[in-house]
């Protein structure tokens, strides 16, 4: 049975400090790193255990979810290929502010996020854009037969999974999968996609 | 703010040969004990101490359901609502006879429908009584509530409580003694934020 594996980038300094990335290519610390190599042992050893031999690797072109998908390569070997579908969306002028900051500064508008709705400020890539370019990537890797690891980030993962199962992107019905965690996705006989798995390598 | 784990029960004899057990009351096996005791060590510690725990009545449930009762010292309460769906002249049937008798229905539980079955339960009465129940139990609990059930019953109740369609298997059934995790919020519907997550997949790091 093959399946796509939505991988969460391991967190970095920022995310541990509650400062939002968007599309501030930030690295991952020795600790983001540590995360990664645990998750990737993981990942290795249950495709091991399932007899997987070839797996296609994934990422966004951001470095947080390059290096964590580098700790997979490094065990399995494989090449990691950059896919543009899977990056993450522009905070616009959110970007570099801690979510405490934007509470404070941007109430209305905070509040619209909370609630499953777009921000209305400057530079924000709305979340039916984002639901729909994280679907199309899907729907362009699947493949019945070789299994695919692909390294993104916390909005792109239960947007486009949000979009697979035919919910508005507004819905509130998925939370969020952790940092260096992973949801699990696949697509059966009637072309429709189905999720296996959500949130596993956290608590 | 309301958590509520939704765990299916660990294997059975039934399980490994692929039969379908619906009302069929089958026990854990050996394999399926111990499964049972390594999910209640970990979610001993995932799990509020205050914890309320709740199963189908059905002794493969509710004995899952003991083993986390006896790490937090806690009763695990009966509810009939929580029981598997019943499959009729399915139970205690090998799915090559179920295919090769009923190809028809088969193909269309397959693809998400019901089966035209004598004694079985449709998608809907099984959504109605899973919401019903965990509704009512977590209304009552102020931490977490756990909910011990079963594979058609977990997948269903727990579609059903997003309010997500069932044409399709959006969701997938859960692995023997793995869990779900949703959480209430405050306009009364439910997040999904774990699926399917067995003892094997936590962080080392993550526990309490």
């Amino acid at each position: 049975m093959s399946r796509i594996i939505l991988w969460r980038h391991a967190p970095t300094p920022s995310n541990e400090g509650g400062v939002v990335q968007g599309t501030v290519d930030v690295e991952l610390d020795d600790a983001g790193r540590e995360r990664a190599a645990w998750a990737a042992e993981q990942l290795a050893a249950r495709f091991r255990a399932r007899g997987v031999e070839r797996v296609r690797v994934f990422s966004s072109p951001l470095r947080r979810a390059l290096e964590t998908a580098g700790a997979l390569t490094a065990l399995i070997g494989g090449e990691v290929v950059v896919d543009e579908a899977f990056s993450q969306r522009s905070y616009g002028i959110w970007e570099g502010l801690t979510w405490e900051q934007i509470e404070r500064d941007w109430p209305e508008e905070f509040a619209r996020r909370e609630a499953g709705l777009d921000p209305r400020i400057p530079g924000w890539d709305g979340q039916e854009a984002v639901a729909a370019r994280v679907l199309a990537g899907l729907e362009r890797l699947w493949d019945p037969q070789v299994p695919a690891v692909v390294v993104t980030h916390g909005s792109p993962i239960t947007l486009g999974l949000l979009a697979a199962i035919g919910e508005p992107a507004s819905s509130l019905v998925l939370g969020r999968v952790p940092h260096a965690a992973c949801a699990s996705v696949l697509k059966v006989e009637s072309g429709a996609w189905h999720i296996e798995a959500f949130g596993l390598g956290a608590d | 703010m309301t958590r509520v784990f939704i765990v299916r029960h660990g294997e059975t004899e039934w399980n490994t040969l692929g039969w379908l057990q619906g009302t069929s009351d089958i026990p854990l096996n050996d394999n399926g004990k111990n499964q049972a005791r390594r999910m209640a060590a970990a979610l001993a510690t995932l799990v509020a101490p205050d914890a309320v725990l709740v199963s189908s009545p059905l002794s493969r449930a509710r004995d899952t359901g003991v083993a986390l009762g006896a790490q937090l010292g806690a009763a695990v309460e009966l509810d009939e609502r929580l029981v598997e769906r019943a499959y009729g002249p399915w139970e205690g049937v090998t799915p090559a006879d179920r295919a090769a008798r009923w190809p028809e229905q088969v193909e269309a539980w397959h693809s998400g429908g019901n089966p035209h079955l004598e004694g079985f339960e449709v998608h809907d009465l099984v959504r109605d009584r899973m919401v019903e129940a965990v509704t009512e139990w977590a209304s009552r609990t102020p931490s977490d509530l756990v909910v011990f059930t079963h594979g058609s019953a977990a997948r269903i109740g727990i579609m059903g409580l997003l309010g997500l369609s069932l044409e399709h298997r959006s969701l997938s059934g859960l692995g023997n003694t793995c869990w779900s995790r949703l959480r209430s919020r405050e306009d009364g519907r439910w997040t999904l934020e774990r699926h399917n997550v067995s003892v094997d997949d936590l962080y080392p790091g993550a526990a309490a």
